[in-house]
């Protein structure tokens, strides 16, 4: 009996030796070559180095929705559209220490550059710049790179800082009591069908979105997109513009008017020329008032978690812009 | 005994369970397999000098793929402004594919036409002097196909020349089938061929091809069908001034005429029926036309002719100083000379603000020069309410207006 069992032994042990072969021929892949490209050293240094952020400008479909169309980025663009991102997105928060901090923990680690449009599958209509999952930013229209075009600059721009609040809040959570402020407010997808535009495109804003406490008509679809709404336009528009549109309250009786020197218009027996409000100056006031209360959570949030001041940023940005726009 | 039968067991076992790894059917792993297969295909891109020409969307594309990844393009479209070298990688998806990395001639065409352009493309077959993709894309039933052919790096001035060649033959050109009666007409515009039989009954049957002018000939994709037979391809012939093809045992030829065998009867009055009227296409001889009004009229859409009211208009759509812009005082007349042909007189009266944009433009001059052709246009019809307008004096300047 002894015997067997040895035998036996001998056998199973020569059964596992024997099947071990088999898994030699498992396939191991080559090492991956680190491309020597400049474009992919460029982001490389400027990017994954300090980020852990991979910019992906070499045209893999799998990025992009498949029943999109798009094109890839130009080479010649590739490397301007990283510095503008460096230049406009990163550096005016790192302008402080924990703003660098911020930047340096919440960077997406997935950015894609989309040389057109985003095309729907009709050739047509178009989806602008949008975020997966807090992971990847996508930009459109890279292959339009002008830093001299401001509409193609706050495109850009609105769409880095409004992906980049979606990080945020997915991470963080909203600031305390940001959705009681106008809960029942928000439209879903009737945000498409908001009336009294105000700005057409880029975003489309419409005075029922500031009746309903939003900065934009895309902003009332829910609490998520108003918070980065408000983030995104509050930092890259003009202080006084912000104030004058979202803040400062309209007449809401009859009101004299004012020439474009900012003086009272007088007719020619010297009586004061009198407007009637718009009729309706009451709803606008109360959603400003909304937008004021969220404006000032966000900047509360930014500080008390990151010690980041958001009107300090949005000066740093502003200033950018202004030299782009304005070479002295 | 009762031993050795357990023994025996244990023997079965140890060879049955080892049986399944001992001969496997391939020697390489499926990743190395595949893995094989993308070296192959690159091989073939950059073996000699890489040289490949595709036809494509009315455009010629020469490109040379080196061994660095690299792809160098030369192209026919836009005078060359889309050249580029950009990076590219055989991959595989779902099954090999060629991926250009960045922007290249292939994203201008399908921006170009973004109903129909493709620019992703799947291996089909692969040989020494033709590799054939299927898009990857297009979600018809019949899929775009693009063909590369091995090339030389003389390739794209061959076609330039070939294109210049063509732009100057005539509106007419027959199709004939050597020894039967079969003859038909193809008119071509440029990446569109209309193949318009004439039946029994006089009705006049038409089917459209894509197709290319390439460095020797006509490529059509997919093939044309001449008389029953199928024909991807036809050469010029230099000294018959035909283009030839033999296919199906039967030699086939596309002659270039100076004018129409006979005129359309009635077809003058059945085009003044219709006031408003689009130039839709425009002839290799003219198709600077558009492009050269384009750069002083960014948002050009299209000219439009008012037969009735007598205009002759550009629209473009959001132009701020109005949608339209041209010529007015037009009349457009039977010729007295040649019954059903137009003449077309204008009195030199001008419409909307930036008339001077398209008058004093190259292509504007062109179109205008066209029309009022002092020799008339001849007419053709080209379906239920459209019609080819061609000019007497040069039939290789012709548009389609619908």
């Amino acid at each position: 009996m002894k015997n067997i069992i040895v035998i036996f032994c001998l056998l199973v042990a020569g059964l596992f030796y024997s099947c071990d072969e088999g898994n030699k021929a498992v396939y191991e892949p080559d090492s991956i070559v680190e491309s020597t490209d400049p474009i992919s050293v460029y982001f490389r240094e400027n990017f994954l180095k300090p980020y852990g952020t991979a910019v992906r400008w070499q045209w893999v479909d799998r990025y992009v929705d498949d029943s999109k169309r798009v094109t890839p980025p130009f080479r010649d663009v590739c490397v301007p559209m990283g510095e503008f991102l460096k230049q406009f997105w990163l550096e005016p928060f790192m302008i402080t220490e924990s703003g660098t901090k911020f930047m340096k923990d919440h960077f997406p680690p997935e950015i894609v550059f989309v040389g057109s449009k985003m095309y729907n599958s009709d050739g047509e209509s178009i989806t602008l710049g949008y975020a997966d999952a807090g992971v990847r930013i996508t930009f459109t229209q890279v292959n339009e790179y002008d830093l001299t075009n401001k509409e193609w600059l706050l495109l850009q721009l609105r769409t880095a800082d409004h992906e980049y609040g979606h990080i945020i809040h997915q991470r963080h959570n909203l600031p305390n009591g940001f959705k009681e402020v106008s809960p029942k407010n928000y439209k879903s997808n009737n945000w498409l069908n908001l009336a009294g535009d105000v700005q057409a495109s880029g975003p489309r804003i419409s005075r029922e979105a500031i009746s309903l406490g939003m900065v934009s008509n895309y902003g009332t679809s829910n609490e998520n997109e108003d918070f980065c709404e408000i983030l995104s336009i509050y930092l890259t528009s003009d202080k006084a513009e912000f104030e004058q549109r979202y803040l400062t309250h309209e007449p809401e009786s009859a009101y004299q008017k004012i020439d474009a020197d900012g003086n009272p218009v007088v007719d020619a027996d010297g009586n004061p020329v009198m407007l009637d409000p718009a009729d309706d100056a009451v709803k606008m006031n109360e959603g400003r008032d909304l937008i004021s209360i969220k404006l000032n959570m966000i900047k509360k949030y930014y500080m008390d978690n990151f010690n980041v001041d958001l009107d300090q940023v949005r000066d740093e940005i502003m200033k950018r812009i202004d030299e782009v726009l304005n070479p002295a | 005994m009762k031993n050795i039968l357990y023994v025996f067991v244990a023997l079965i076992t140890l060879f049955s369970s080892c049986d399944k790894n001992t001969d496997p059917v391939f020697d390489k792993s499926p990743e190395q397999r595949l893995s094989s297969v993308l070296s192959e295909y690159k091989a073939k891109l950059t073996q000699g000098d890489g040289y490949w020409i595709a036809y494509y969307s009315g455009s010629a594309i020469l490109m040379k793929f080196n061994e660095d990844n690299t792809v160098e393009f030369k192209s026919t479209y836009d005078g060359g402004k889309e050249d580029k070298t950009v990076t590219y990688r055989v991959g595989a998806s779902q099954v090999p594919e060629l991926v250009f990395e960045n922007y290249t001639v292939f994203q201008a065409l399908y921006e170009a036409n973004r109903s129909t352009g493709e620019y992703e493309f799947l291996f089909d077959h692969i040989s020494d002097d033709r590799i054939d993709f299927i898009s990857k894309t297009d979600l018809g039933d019949i899929k775009t196909k693009l063909t590369f052919f091995k090339g030389t790096p003389e390739d794209i001035d061959k076609v330039k020349a070939m294109i210049a060649k063509f732009a100057k033959m005539s509106f007419f050109k027959k199709v004939l089938v050597a020894g039967t009666s079969y003859e038909a007409m193809l008119i071509t515009i440029p990446g569109e061929a209309t193949l318009q039989v004439v039946d029994e009954d006089g009705s006049i049957s038409s089917k459209k091809y894509d197709f290319e002018v390439t460095k020797d000939g006509l490529l059509f994709s997919p093939e044309i069908t001449i008389d029953g037979i199928d024909v991807a391809s036809f050469i010029y012939d230099e000294g018959k001034g035909q283009f030839i093809a033999n296919a199906g045992g039967k030699n086939i030829s596309i002659e270039v005429g100076a004018k129409p065998t006979a005129p359309q009867k009635g077809i003058y009055s059945d085009f003044m029926k219709t006031n408003f009227k689009v130039i839709e296409n425009y002839s290799y001889a003219l198709d600077s036309v558009q492009p050269l009004l384009k750069q002083d009229i960014p948002l050009l859409s299209a000219f439009q002719i008012y037969v009735q009211w007598g205009y002759v208009l550009a629209y473009a759509p959001k132009h701020v100083d109005g949608k339209w812009a041209g010529f007015s005082a037009f009349t457009f007349a039977e010729n007295p000379d040649a019954a059903d042909e137009l003449l077309v007189a204008w009195d030199s009266r001008i419409y909307g603000q930036w008339w001077k944009d398209i008058y004093y433009n190259d292509g504007g001059q062109k179109l205008l020069g066209f029309i009022l052709d002092p020799n008339g246009l001849y007419i053709m019809k080209a379906g239920l309410d459209s019609y080819y307008l061609i000019s007497n004096s040069d039939p290789s300047q012709y548009v389609l207006v619908e």
